[in-house]
């Protein structure tokens, strides 16, 4: 959608019925004044308006609406919209308006709203490229509040792009600064997110001290969903310290996700990789098992991610029988989603089960398929990864050659991580 | 060091004098006017203080000074002496000193010193590899620069901020603390030449490391003119030192200061030789990496100089970088002479670089067909590495001796070396 100031609407028009200014302006304002007024350098009066809407043929509400309120409007419409790609869209031209007509609180929301809409859509590259301009705005901006909003932003993307360190040091600051100006739900929020960032580099300690010591203000986040992901992660965290409390948090976790069964299936993927590391293989296979049973995906993607997430799993602590049960099934998944991602990582998980049947010229064939693939996508580290995951698994083949070949390529690549 | 009320600077002065109440009160005042300005219960009149000031021999300037502006004052002090420690890598007492100046700054709720304090402390924690607290610190002190509009500050902790990220291979953080970094300096008009070039470096660099090779090159290109023109500036400054003598010469003293200062800043600015070199290394890697080797070879050669001028230790890894060069061109009697160098550093420094000699002389007897030399280098290093207790190396040359046996159909010597490659990789953790 277009987004025009008041001048420019008028001229528009005018010039749309072949109107010259004098035409427009007759003996009741001058030529002069009206060419400020579409230029933008001259606010219109209330009885220009009504004269100018009234030649022209315009609805008055029309040439009111000033460059805020259509953006505000038009960003609405999208708000809750599920199309990312339009949003992206939509957001990214808004924010140029409200850049131009130097409406700073208004861009400095769009930012953040564009911002968490890139996140969402996986575009790194984008955020990138906002970031900068983001960080502009938030200066020049006066909303209040704006500095934890942006802050958390910051943050979230870090932590989305599996940096958790750093994530860790932005939310430990934030948390800090909100328990001096006293606002509990920043605290909170601030807190259950450096909590989640400790358990992803193993620092189940840590994060359980700090979900302890914030547990009370879980009933002060207004956020249901944050609720259940502050409760998921007491409940996790109960099950790596052996602790009686599991079934109660995992109750309520269930609870205050409602029927959001996908969320419910990744909760209790999450306790299922707790219970592994506590060796508790069967309880946790059960777990993983209901997890792949009622989690839906709002897309064949999600579901193929879901899938090869939980098969992955099962390898790793070695629940080979019923990864090969789901397998296939993920594998499929993964190349309906046309995400070459994805259909690595069924053909990775593939022939490690070909491999596991000692049916090597298969599991070879999987293994180019993935490495054919991963070279495309793959960041350095992760094709780091894979190379010495071949070289182990073809060195257990017995398979001397190959082995020293990937070997070799890993001690390579591990140079340009 | 003391920060004294208008009333104590009085009474202090008086005392230093020995004059008693009476005597500077004069015939002017009741000596019991003066005891009240000097307890602090009355505030004098602009006429008395001119009186004060003449009779005790000081200025109002100095009687006037208010202890908030003396408490910066202070404060700068503690913090350029802390820096100063900081830079001499004695960190115990930049530590104390800042602690100091923090005392003060708290007192007088000076924020901006407070914030200074705390990106010092942040710099201790980063020379000394602490890079998690070191972020804390630089953080929090941001978030007062930021709020305070002191742009060149945010710029700095910004790249420090980064350059950690750099450190602990966080490269998305990192690459989003430069372009923050990049956004303050250009929308702010900052002027500082060399940081602007030290964040186009670092941004090249993360952007490499991202595989965004266009971002990456372009980043190179603009740090390497910056850097250009840095050291145009030193024959700028030696001109300009020129021009402030003839000026003294000519006994024009105000031109001789003034452009003796301008001189002065140019010559700071281009003194962080060691950090360039560090740079000119780096950005001859990343042209290495673009297959521009010409251009390497040009930084390389800057670091090289910069290195043997400072007497710097690690010439060895710039040398080593240049032989990597010589390599790829094929030029092996140019790469067997910086090899050469290479070993005369290394038996100086007893370093790991004699790992990095017998690899880079493993690949040029390869090159040269010289089989029997190349096996016997592999070896060598093989036994270097075991002696100097590396286990991680132990493992790549083990897997590399592996392959150049399988390359030469010698099965059985192939799997012992890929085995105990295997073993050494699991010993350290990196394969389960």
């Amino acid at each position: 959608m277009e987004i025009l100031s008041t001048g420019e609407k008028i001229k528009r028009a005018r010039i749309n019925k072949g109107y010259t200014l004098k035409e427009l302006c007759r003996d009741k304002i001058s030529v002069s004044k009206m060419s400020c007024i579409e230029n933008g350098k001259a606010e219109a009066k209330e009885w220009i308006l009504d004269y100018v809407a009234q030649i022209l043929g315009l609805p008055l509400d029309y040439l009111k609406e000033d460059v805020e309120a259509q953006i505000l409007n038009s960003t609405a419409e999208i708000e809750e919209s599920t199309e990312l790609d339009k949003k992206m869209d939509v957001l990214e031209s808004n924010l140029g308006y409200a850049e131009e007509h130097e409406l700073y609180n208004l861009a400095f929301k769009l930012g953040h709203m564009l911002f968490n809409t890139y996140i969402t859509a996986n575009e790194t590259q984008k955020i990138q490229k906002l970031i900068p301009k983001y960080y502009e705005i938030w200066n020049k901006s006066s909303v209040k509040g704006s500095e934890a909003i942006y802050l958390m932003d910051i943050a979230g993307f870090f932590y989305e792009t599996g940096e958790y360190e750093q994530a860790e040091s932005y939310y430990k600051n934030l948390r800090k600064a909100s328990k001096k100006c006293k606002d509990n739900k920043n605290l909170a929020r601030a807190a259950f997110s450096e909590a989640a960032c400790c358990v992803r580099q193993k620092k189940y300690d840590a994060a359980y001290e700090l979900v302890i010591r914030y547990e009370k203000y879980i009933e002060q986040m207004t956020d249901g969903s944050r609720k259940a992901e502050a409760c998921q992660l007491l409940a996790m965290l109960s099950i790596r310290r052996g602790d009686a409390k599991f079934s109660c948090y995992e109750e309520k976790t269930y609870a205050l996700f409602e029927d959001n069964s996908d969320s419910i299936a990744e909760a209790m993927f999450d306790f299922a990789a707790a219970m592994f590391d506590a060796s508790m293989e069967e309880k946790a296979a059960t777990y993983i098992e209901k997890a792949m049973d009622i989690f839906n995906g709002n897309s064949i993607e999600a579901r193929a991610e879901f899938m090869l997430k939980c098969v992955e799993a099962l390898v790793e602590y070695g629940v080979i029988g019923t990864a090969k049960e789901k397998c296939n099934e993920a594998t499929e998944l993964s190349i309906a989603s046309g995400n070459l991602k994805l259909i690595e990582k069924g053909y990775y998980l593939k022939s490690v089960m070909l491999e596991d049947k000692k049916d090597y010229k298969s599991a070879m064939h999987y293994i180019g398929l993935s490495l054919d693939a991963i070279i495309k996508f793959g960041t350095n580290l992760e094709i780091y990864r894979r190379y010495l995951q071949y070289g182990v698994m073809y060195h257990r083949m017995d398979n001397i050659t190959q082995a020293l070949k990937y070997f070799n390529l890993a001690i390579s690549m591990e140079k340009n991580i | 060091m003391e920060i004294l009320s208008l009333g104590e600077k009085i009474k202090r002065r008086r005392k230093d004098l020995d004059m008693t109440l009476k005597e500077l009160a004069g015939d002017r005042i009741t000596p019991g006017q003066i005891s009240l300005v000097e307890s602090g219960k009355s505030n004098p009149s602009m006429d008395l203080l001119e009186y004060l000031a003449e009779s005790m021999d000081t200025s109002v300037e100095y009687l006037m000074e208010s202890e908030e502006s003396q408490a910066e004052k202070v404060c700068t002090y503690f913090e350029n002496i802390a820096e100063a420690h900081i830079l001499n890598e004695d960190f115990v007492q930049g530590e104390e000193y800042i602690e100091k100046s923090l005392y003060y700054a708290e007192k007088y709720n000076l924020e901006y010193r407070h914030a200074k304090d705390l990106y010092l402390r942040g710099l201790i924690c980063m020379y000394k590899n602490e890079n998690t607290a070191a972020q804390q610190y630089f953080l929090s002190s941001n978030v007062i620069f930021i709020r305070n509009n002191y742009f060149e500050e945010v710029v700095n902790t910004f790249l420090n901020l980064g350059k950690i990220a750099c450190e602990m291979k966080s490269f998305y953080s990192a690459c989003s603390y430069f372009q923050q970094a990049e956004s303050v300096y250009l929308t702010n008009n900052v002027v500082n030449d060399f940081l602007i070039g030290e964040v186009h470096y670092y941004l090249s660099f993360v952007f490499y490391k991202l595989g965004n090779m266009e971002r990456s090159i372009k980043y190179s290109y603009l740090a390497k003119e910056k850097f250009q023109q840095l050291e145009n500036k030193k024959e700028y400054g030696k001109t300009l030192l020129l021009l402030a003598e003839e000026y003294k010469l000519n006994g024009d003293l105000d031109s001789a200061i003034k452009y003796s200062k301008i001189t002065l800043k140019i010559f700071e600015e281009i003194n962080e030789q060691t950090y360039m070199a560090i740079i000119e290394n780096n950005l001859g890697k990343l042209f290495y990496e673009f297959n521009n080797l010409d251009e390497s070879f040009v930084h390389y050669n800057k670091a090289k100089e910069l290195r043997l001028t400072n007497n710097d230790d690690r010439i060895t890894d710039t040398l080593i970088d240049i032989c990597r060069n010589y390599i790829k061109l094929k030029d092996l009697p140019k790469a067997e002479e910086v090899l050469k160098e290479i070993l005369d550093k290394a038996q100086e420094g007893g370093t790991m670089a004699l790992k990095e000699y017998y690899l880079l002389k493993y690949r040029i007897e390869l090159l040269k067909n010289d089989e029997k030399a190349a096996e016997g280098t592999l070896l060598m290093a093989l036994n270097y590495v075991e002696n100097m207790g590396s286990e991680k190396d132990k493992a790549e040359i083990s897997i590399m001796l592996g392959k150049f046996y399988m390359d030469r159909n010698m099965e059985k010597e192939a799997a012992v070396y890929l085995n105990s490659g295997v073993d050494s990789f699991k010993k350290i953790g990196i394969i389960k």
